[in-house]
């Protein structure tokens, strides 16, 4: 079973890939199991995710959209969003501008 | 549940799951744990998930504008965001091709954008230039905090 | 005549369904039509064109993908790169061979425009891209003649051309041969025209069929065509007529 790499762009998978480099620059790890610590993240954080109840909704003008191998990515600006979260308290924000990168989440293996 | 008790049951999980990994490799409990302190206190240096904390936008932006820094791009999705950058730097260098296609309405700005969303869509649609989509298990860094979401649905105006 | 011929005028517009036996006011015609060219008095807008162009060159449609914006590429499901621009309002298919389909287009001018622009952004994209055969395929054009039609007596008189079935399809599709247009004619009096490849041939099936149009116009029953006036009749039993008792469950 494999997992997107998708995530290991968020400040989670962000500050992992730094905290590897880091030991991997001072030999306190070898690439191969740096590469390892990523995929095991994959893994964890697609699962964590399917425990996130929050639901959101964004409005917004689009700039720019691509879609290619499967990925769509869009570029909004004045995004106007909010977020009810499990306990229904809401949160609402708008933003100038709002870069989405999604995979496709229905062929995807990953549950 | 908030983002920080989700990062760190993440994190545990992680460092629980390549624990095999690190005693095959006949690496001591130490670099695992080392591992696991640093990850954490770079996370809490990003600010990204502690409401308290001031925010380090530096970090959380350092996190999109250098996606080069994510190694072995096996999935398309990373190797898409390198493709973006270098188109990038074409356009800084030949008056950017890319803005004849956009009505030059949107610069580079879009990739020095700090606001991030990483999700994964199940439907997305077009009718004219109303663009809808809904997308599921998103991870969105926004202001330089991090927000989960397990469903959500946009609409757009192109 | 010229007070059977106003077009596009706003003020018959809004009263044309209550009086729609009633010929248009002769108020001044907005823009002036050149009668010698449209006899008719209306002249069909062109709503889309679509042109081809050949670049002549190999395209690498993934590269074009990632590189340009507002572009849609999945392989397996169309051959074709498709990327839109906003002005002139238009999407090209772009395929690797070179060809690319540019529509939505308003005008022959502003089609070539766009496939110029699309044209140029390819070639910023370092492909040796060429502007030749640009040539427009389609044209698709509307009017209004704002009465009512009897499709089935324009069906019976003219079989040879004509297919109604509103079954299938709530138009009567009319095959022209000269030009060779194909007209879509509703009950409305909506018309769309297409299969031009110049706007002349629109103009000129338009012409064509405007007579035989005004010929099965639908002269309208009070009390069957026009809804206002099946209204305001009002008496109580018109009202009964109109809203028959439900059947019994």
């Amino acid at each position: 079973m494999t997992y997107y790499e998708l995530y290991r762009r968020s400040t989670l998978g962000m500050t992992l890939t730094d905290a590897l480099d880091e030991m991997v620059t001072n030999f306190e790890l070898t690439p191969s199991v740096a590469m390892k610590v990523l995929v095991q993240f994959d893994k964890c954080m697609s699962e964590a995710l399917n425990r996130v109840k929050a639901k959101t909704t964004f409005k917004g003008n689009l700039g720019t959209y691509r879609f290619c191998d499967n990925v769509w990515t869009f570029i909004l600006s004045d995004v106007t969003f909010s977020t009810s979260g499990a306990g229904g308290e809401i949160a609402t924000a708008t933003l100038d501008k709002l870069k989405i990168v999604a995979c496709d989440g229905r062929t995807t293996s990953d549950v | 549940m908030d983002v920080a008790s989700l990062y760190l049951q993440v994190m545990n999980n992680v460092i629980d799951g390549v624990r095999g990994d690190f005693s095959s490799e006949q690496l001591d409990e130490s670099v695992l744990e080392s591992l696991a302190s640093l990850w954490e206190r770079k996370l809490l240096q990003s600010g990204s998930s502690a409401p308290e904390r001031e925010t380090n936008n530096d970090i959380a932006e350092k996190a999109v504008d250098e996606p080069g820094l994510v190694h072995n791009e096996k999935v398309n999705c990373s190797s898409e965001e390198q493709q973006i950058s270098s188109a990038a730097v074409k356009g800084l260098k030949e008056d950017s091709a890319e803005s004849l296609s956009s009505d030059s309405d949107e610069g580079l700005v879009d990739l020095c954008s700090s606001n991030l969303v990483l999700a994964q869509y199940d439907k997305v649609t077009r009718a004219k230039n109303k663009w809808k989509c809904t997308l599921k298990k998103g991870v969105m860094t926004l202001d330089g905090k991090d927000v989960l979401f397990g469903k959500a649905s946009g609409e757009f105006l192109w | 005549m010229a007070s059977e011929l106003a077009p596009g005028q706003p003020a018959a517009d809004a009263n044309a369904a209550a009086l729609a036996t009633v010929p248009a006011p002769a108020t001044a015609v907005e823009e002036a039509v050149d009668l010698n060219v449209h006899p008719s008095g209306i002249v069909p807008t062109l709503q889309n064109i679509v042109a081809t162009v050949n670049l002549d060159c190999k395209l690498d449609l993934k590269t074009i993908a990632f590189h340009a914006r507002n572009v849609e590429y999945n392989p397996k499901r169309f051959a074709a790169a498709i990327m839109r621009i906003r002005a002139p309002k238009t999407t090209a298919l772009i395929f690797s061979s070179g060809k690319m389909v540019c529509t939505g287009a308003k005008t022959e001018a502003l089609a070539r425009e766009a496939a110029r622009k699309y044209a140029k952004v390819i070639s910023k994209l370092g492909f040796p891209a060429q502007f030749k055969e640009f040539k427009i395929q389609n044209m698709v054009g509307s009017c209004d003649v704002k009465f009512p039609i009897r499709l089935e007596g324009l069906a019976w008189s003219h079989g040879h051309f004509a297919q109604y079935e509103p079954e299938l399809f709530p138009g009567l599709i009319y095959r022209m041969v000269v030009p060779k247009i194909v007209l879509l004619i509703f009950v409305s009096g909506k018309i769309v025209l297409t299969g031009g490849k110049k706007r002349e041939d629109i103009y000129q099936a338009f012409e064509n069929i405007y007579p035989v149009l005004t010929e099965f116009r639908k002269v309208a029953n009070p009390t069957e065509e026009n809804p206002l006036a099946q209204l305001t009749a009002g008496t109580a039993g018109g009202a009964a007529a109109a809203l028959p008792a439900p059947p019994n469950k």
